[in-house]
Formats: structure tokens, sequence, C-alpha cells
């Protein structure tokens, strides 16, 4: 029986990284009595995947994960009993039953949506609609992507699907929908700094909000909220 | 929620989910109905004291009180504590994020004696005067307890008191004694004055201490008339009526041991002469085997931990530990809990329990013989024979696995060459039982890794009066070592001595070892138990600022009619136990365990236990 839950992230839990996202999760489960499926193994894990991971100190209001119990459930009572036993941040908003075939939400995703916020000041303030114009007629778009080992020089333009932008406060927000997944992923951040310095803006990451708002698969050509997705 | 350290800054710094709470079953509480705000320290990051099942006892324990509220504080890692300087962020507490510096206690644990240059930064970070003397009325009372605390001279000038033993016993009395002081208006001097008749309770400046030219210790006299010349420990008495946790903290973040822990039992039977933990926590109290099935239960529920672990100084000797462990695996192997082995004896039974419950060609074989030799190992009342150990690893080879750790120590009193060769020959006597077992029946590659630390003399034990190896010679007693194992399947690892003198001068220091601390820290030392952020050159120069000798406290032999800085402390073992025990040492005499023959060590004072035993 295999079920895709979609929860948000935000206040303080925002700082606790994916992996221990992973354990929290696994113990909620534990502590909800959830009938949970194992692999096999000396040190079998609990079956549960999650779709994208989501970077430390953002927030997100269109997370997943998929689990696979050992017998059927009630989505709400699933929902219900696993949010009495999640702290505080985390919160399970809608479940869906997915077919035993289905595939993996982490093969599908393909797209995401983000709202981005950085504080501007009003001197530095700028005509967004025209700039972000000016920025997608760029053919590239080049970042430094660094990996471990490495440095290399990536091409983001064709990842950036939509790009919006406007003033609120003291802030510039971002309204970003971008290619997520395994064969293309491009992180919020690279887009708002390649912008900020395409504006001749100084960028830090640490005064970067990142705020996820869902993730999408396509299905005939068009996009598909992951919440009501099923093949 | 009132955070107190800005997003900007924790996205600067590692691990910033060590800085928000909010764990599982953090306890939350209403300010306005508090009468006593309590900071319970503990000197280091967060994964390590989350890991401490004391600070998880007490916390529960303190916070059943309506009127009190514990919350719990860690050392910040040095990337937030320059945040914190440079903006002004005073040292805070998890749970409401208020600044300690306007709590009414701020109770620090003292696990290692490494850790102390941490406390006086957290006193600082919190705005609090470092010196007892210099603090007003309006400063939390600082107290401190934990093991190192039976020598607490060290830190005498910077805590207000002490508390020696168990937490459980007296704390109660200590608050409600506060509480009762605050409403009648009282001054912190009458608090503290209060303190001297709470059994287990020392505060320093009741007392005072003169030197002899030598610099040892004159005289120890009390100030005041209350103020008792002997302060005893505190121990729970009855053990398995004793408050447990049934629902102890969950981090958010991954933890040193991310599990369930199962207290067993406290103390220890075996009397090892250099092991410190053996003599302060005695007598041997249990809890039995309904009482700690029903409390696995329970925490595995209340936690959704995927692992436990028992927990005491010695697994194997739990009186019922077969049916425990048996009892557990029935329970628990097949629901995907994963059962973690203590530190038990190797034989069949433990061999056959890992066969149940790991992957033995992943999983190896750990035994401690802590010397080289029969001869040594008598010494030191280690009483782990030759034969055991060969006996256990050939089982095991049999069994299949092919991977052995083996734990000693360098500088034991005695020890002669002859006991560093002994340790290579052990190793390589391990190498030769796996070969002798038939092909078909063992693993591939044998592999032995023999570790060795360096032996650091502690209060309260045999060993408290003799000299500490220097630096020189633990090094040159490790270079032997590494001449001596000749076999490629064996490994050597060992580390730098600096630190283990280091230990050994603040583990046996007095009063006048804190001016070192201060001077230390005030030099920038910090998490010197960290060996990337250990200074050994920050230390000398501490030295060399205050005039004081290391090598006083480390490596000169006391005389046992010397005033020990930790003469005033009781822990019921009698000092005339440990002399017995320390001639019978130099004599290669052993002494049997508490089951097998009671050698009257004065733990009986204390009225339960296995003293009571029938």
């Amino acid at each position: 029986m295999k079920y895709r839950l979609k929860f948000k992230k935000e206040d303080e839990i925002k700082f606790i990284g994916h992996l221990d996202l992973m354990r929290v999760f696994q113990k909620a489960i534990r502590r909800a009595q959830i009938p949970i499926a194992y692999s096999e193994g000396f040190n079998p894990h609990q079956l549960v995947t999650f779709p994208l991971p989501l970077t430390l100190g953002a927030t997100s209001e269109g997370e997943y994960m998929e689990l696979q119990l050992t017998k059927e459930m009630n989505i709400e009572i699933l929902c219900e009993q696993l949010n009495q036993q999640l702290p505080l941040g985390l919160i399970i908003l809608d479940g869906l039953p997915l077919l035993d075939t289905s595939t993996k939400g982490m093969t599908i995703v393909q797209g995401a949506q983000y709202e981005l916020r950085y504080p501007i000041l009003l001197a530095q303030s700028l005509n967004w609609q025209s700039k972000i114009h000016e920025f997608l007629n760029q053919t590239q778009i080049m970042i430094k992507k660094q990996t471990k080992t490495k440095t290399q020089m990536v091409n983001i333009r064709e990842g950036i699907y939509c790009m919006d932008g406007w003033n609120a406060g003291q802030r510039l927000v971002l309204d970003l929908f971008l290619a997520a997944g395994s064969r293309q992923n491009i992180r919020p951040e690279w887009v708002m700094e390649s912008f900020l310095q395409f504006c001749g803006l100084p960028f830090s990451a640490s005064q970067l909000q990142i705020h996820r708002k869902d993730l999408f698969a396509l299905k005939n050509k068009e996009w598909v909220s992951l919440q009501h997705f099923i093949d | 929620m009132n955070r107190r350290v800005p997003d900007e800054i924790l996205l600067q710094v590692e691990k910033p989910g060590r800085y928000i709470g909010n764990e599982i079953n953090m306890v939350r509480k209403k300010k306005e109905h508090i009468d006593i705000r309590f900071a319970f320290c503990f000197p280091d990051v967060y994964e390590i004291g989350m890991s401490h099942l004391g600070m998880q006892i007490l916390y529960h324990f303190l916070n059943k009180r309506e009127d009190t509220y514990c919350e719990r504080v860690f050392a910040p890692w040095i990337d937030l504590e320059k945040h914190m300087r440079k903006h002004k962020i005073p040292l805070f507490a998890l749970e409401t994020q208020d600044p300690i510096q306007n709590f009414d206690f701020v109770g620090f644990t003292l696990q290692y004696e490494m850790s102390y240059t941490n406390l006086l930064n957290m006193l600082d970070l919190a705005g609090i005067p470092l010196y007892s003397e210099q603090r007003k009325e309006e400063d939390p009372i600082i107290c401190a307890g934990g093991p190192c605390a039976y020598n607490p001279e060290p830190l005498a000038d910077f805590i207000d008191f002490f508390y020696i033993g168990e937490g459980e016993v007296m704390l109660n009395q200590i608050l409600d004694l506060y509480k009762k002081n605050k409403q009648n208006g009282g001054t912190r001097h009458q608090f503290l004055e209060k303190l001297l008749s709470v059994e287990g309770v020392y505060v320093p400046k009741f007392y005072k201490v003169s030197y002899k030219e030598t610099g040892e210790i004159a005289s120890f006299i009390p100030l005041h008339p209350k103020a008792k010349t002997k302060i005893t420990k505190q121990v729970v008495e009855q053990f398995d009526k004793n408050h447990y946790p049934s629902k102890p903290l969950v981090p958010l973040l991954q933890t040193v041991h991310d599990r369930v822990v199962l207290e067993v039992f406290r103390g220890c039977l075996r009397g090892c002469r250099f092991c410190q933990a053996g003599m302060v926590y005695r007598p041997v109290r249990e809890k039995q085997v309904d009482q700690l099935l029903e409390q696995a239960d329970q925490l595995l529920k209340a936690t959704g931990h995927e692992e436990i672990s028992l927990s005491s100084l010695s697994t194997s000797d739990y009186s019922e530990i077969k049916q425990l462990m048996t009892a557990l695996v029935h329970r628990y192997s097949t629901k995907g809990i994963n059962i973690s082995l203590p530190s038990m004896r190797i034989d069949a039974f433990s061999l056959e329990l890992m066969k149940k419950l790991q992957d033995i060609r992943k999983s190896s074989l750990t035994f401690a013989p802590e010397a080289g030799t029969q001869r040594l190992r008598n010494v030191i009342n280690k009483g782990l024979t030759e034969e055991d150990i060969l006996e256990g690893s050939k089982l095991a080879f049999e069994g299949g696995w092919e991977r052995v750790k083996l734990y000693f120590m360098m500088g034991l009193p005695t020890e002669t060459e002859e006991d560093l060769q002994g340790i290579a020959i052990l190793g390589h006597e391990i190498v030769e039982t796996f070969y002798q077992v038939p092909k078909e029946q063992r693993g591939r590659n044998i592999k032995v890794v023999i570790s060795t630390s360096c032996f650091v003399p502690k209060p309260f034990t045999p060993f408290q009066w003799e000299a500490q190896n220097t630096y020189e010679e633990f090094m040159e007693k490790q270079r032997l070592l590494k001449t001596k194992i000749t076999k490629r399947q064996v490994q050597y690892q060992y580390h730098d001595a600096k630190l283990s003198v280091l230990e050994g001068v603040i583990a046996r220091g007095d009063r006048k070892v804190g001016q070192v601390i201060y001077e230390a820290w005030k030099q920038g030392c910090v998490f010197d138990g960290w060996s990337e952020q250990f200074h050994y050159e920050k230390w000398q120069e501490a030295f060399k600022i205050t005039g004081i000798n290391p090598d006083f406290y480390a490596h000169r032999k006391r005389n046992l009619d010397e005033i020990l800085p930790w003469d005033h402390i009781s822990i019921g073992v009698t000092k005339g136990f440990l002399k017995k025990e320390y001639e019978k040492a130099l004599q290669e005499q052993t002494t049997s365990h508490c089951r097998l023959q009671c050698e009257h060590c004065g733990a009986m004072i204390f009225k339960g236990g296995v003293c009571y035993e029938i």
C-alpha cells in the first residue's frame, strides 16, 4: 500500500536539514504506530522516500513524502495520527493513495515553484519587470556550480520556466518556476544570485529567504501538482 | 517564538539545529507560573550533551516540580560564538530562548576536566561574572555536579556550590530552601549559608585552604560553624523505586547516541584500581528485569527510536543479564528495533546474542585488557585473563568474526618494558588463534586493532597518590610498542599525550589550578577536548603567567599522609580502603568483586544495593 503525503515545513524546523528531517519522520511514524513497511536485511529501514530534498533554511508549503505500509489505512486517519507526533513547524496537509505500480515521486518530479525574498534598499530598487525581461532574454545564464571535488560552469537559462518579481516593503520578491528533479535541477539561490548580479546588486546567501510552494510532474505536457498526480 | 539568534546568523553556522530547541518531549511551561528558573548547562556541544543520560534524568526530574522550569544550555560552537560576541547576543536557554543571566540557577554538569574552559566561556557569554566573589544579588546561583565534582577544588573559585553525588536525592530540598529564602527576601549569602545544613553540598567560600612552602596543602579549615568537615556524597538507596524519565527528549538533529537508553544499574562490582567511576558510584544498585522491560516498552513508544541500548559500568555483571537480553531480543529483534550490545564480556552467550543481532562480517569484538601482562593486570585488579581473551577470540573466529579491537592503558604504576611488549604479544597471539581455526570455519582476513590511551591517576582511586608518566615517557612508550608490533594484521592506534598530561594536572588539582584554567581561557582556550581546537602552547603560556608548575600536580608521587585537595569529600569508600588497595596493587595481589566477597570498602554506609544482598 503506497501513499503520498503533502506537508508543510516552517518555523524553526527549517534549520533541520534533509537527512535529519528523514530521521524526525521515521521516529514520528514509529510513535504514531503507523504500519510502515521495512526493507529486508540486517539493518532494515522504513520504506519512506522524499521526492526532492529541501535545502536547510528554506520553508515550504509543498513538500512530499511517500510511504509504503503493510496494510491499508484511511488517508485522513493516517494524516491525523502522524500530525499528532510531528514537531512544531511540520504539518501534513493532504494525502493521496498511490497504485502499487506508481512511479516514485523522485522519478516523476520535474518542476518546482518558489517564492524568494531578498532585502533591497529603496535606493537600489529597479523596475523589476523589465529587468527580468532583459535577464530572461539572454541566451545563456552561466553560474558556478560547486561539487565536493570541482567547480563547473552551468547554463541555467533553459531551466527557468517562469519568473516574476516585485517589491514588498524593503524586499525584492521573486516568483520562480524552475526545472527540478534528477534530470535538471535549478537551485533557486542560483537564480537570485545571477539576477542580482545582472542588476549590479550585491548578494549574500544568508540574507535570502527561500520558500517552496509546490512540486510538479508533467502529464500530457501539462504541469500537475504532486498532490494530485497519479500515474 | 522569540528566537534568540536571527535567521541571517543561523544560516551562516554549522548545524543551526543545535540552537532552536523544540525537540520531541521538550517541556513547555508558562513562565508566569514559575518561581525557579533553572538553566541546566552542559559545557560541550549539543550533540554530545543530548546523548548524556544524566541530563535527561535531571531535566525531567526538576521539571516534575510545578514551581520550577528547567531548561537546557549547551556550549555554542566557535562559529556561533563569534557572531554572539559581535552582535552582543547573550547565552540563552533552548526552551524559552531567554538569556540565562536572569535565571535563578545556572547548573553545570562536569563530565570531563577538559570542558572547564567551556564552563568559564559559557558564564562569560551569559554576562555572569566568572568568580563567585564578584557576583551580585541579581546574578544566578552557579552550581555544579557530576563525576568531576568529586574533586571540586580546581573550580572552587568559580562555583557557588557543588553537589556531590546523585542529584535526585537532595535537589528538591535545595530548591525548597532557595524558594523560601527568596520569599523571605534573603540574600545569596544567606542562601549559601543555609545550604551548609544540606547533605552532599559543598560551598567553597566557607573553607580556607593554606599551603606549605612545598606547595602541598597545610590545612583545610571550615570558616563557618555550620560548614561540615566532611561532605558525603548522596546516593539513591532505593534505586528500583527511583524516578526515570518515561518521555525523554528526542533531538531533531542526529546526536552521538541516537537511541533509547535503559539504565540497568548504578555502580560497579569490579574495583579496577585505575577507575574512578568504579569507586565513586558504589554501591552497585540494580533494577529488576520486569521493570526494565516495562521501561523499554514505554521508552520506545514515547521516542520512536529504532535502537535500544543498556547503560551501566559493566553490563555483564547485571545479575539477570541472560533473562534481560533474551527477553529484549525476543521482543524487539523482529520489530525493526536494533539492540545495541554494550560492553559485554565475550563468551558463548554474548556471541550467540551478537550472531542474532549483527552482521558478523561488519562487527568487531572488543576486549579491554588494559594491561599487557597478567602481572600488571593483577596490579590494576583487572580480572580479565589472557585465557579469557584467547578463548573468547577462538569462539568468535569459529563463528565467523574477523575483527578484534583491544584497549590498553600506558603508564600504569609499576609498568615495565615487558608489560608493553606483552601488549604486542597478545595482539600476535590473537592472530595466531585465528589461523588455528580450520579454514572452512573462519573468515578470510583477521584484523586486530590495538589502541592505547595514557593513564591519568584520578582522585578516589587506589592510584591517587601515584605519579603520572611524563609526556616524554608516554611518547617513548608508544614508540617502543610500535617497534614490537611486527605482524601486518595488527594495527596500532595511539594519540598525542599532551591532553592526557593536562587532564592529569586538573584531575588532581587544588584551588590554585583554577588560576591556570582561567588564564588558559583568557588565552582563548575552549573545546580543549576537541583535538583540532586544543592549543597546548596556550596552556603552557597559562602555566608560565600564573607561575604554577604542572609537574607538581601530574608527575609527583604523593605521600600517603599528605592532605589531598579532595580530602573533605567522602564517597563512602574510605581512604583506608584505598590505601590498602594501593599496597595490594604494589604487591600484585588482586581483590575479589563485591558479590564474591565484601572487602569492607565503606560503601555500606549507604543503606542499599549489593552491600545488603543476601
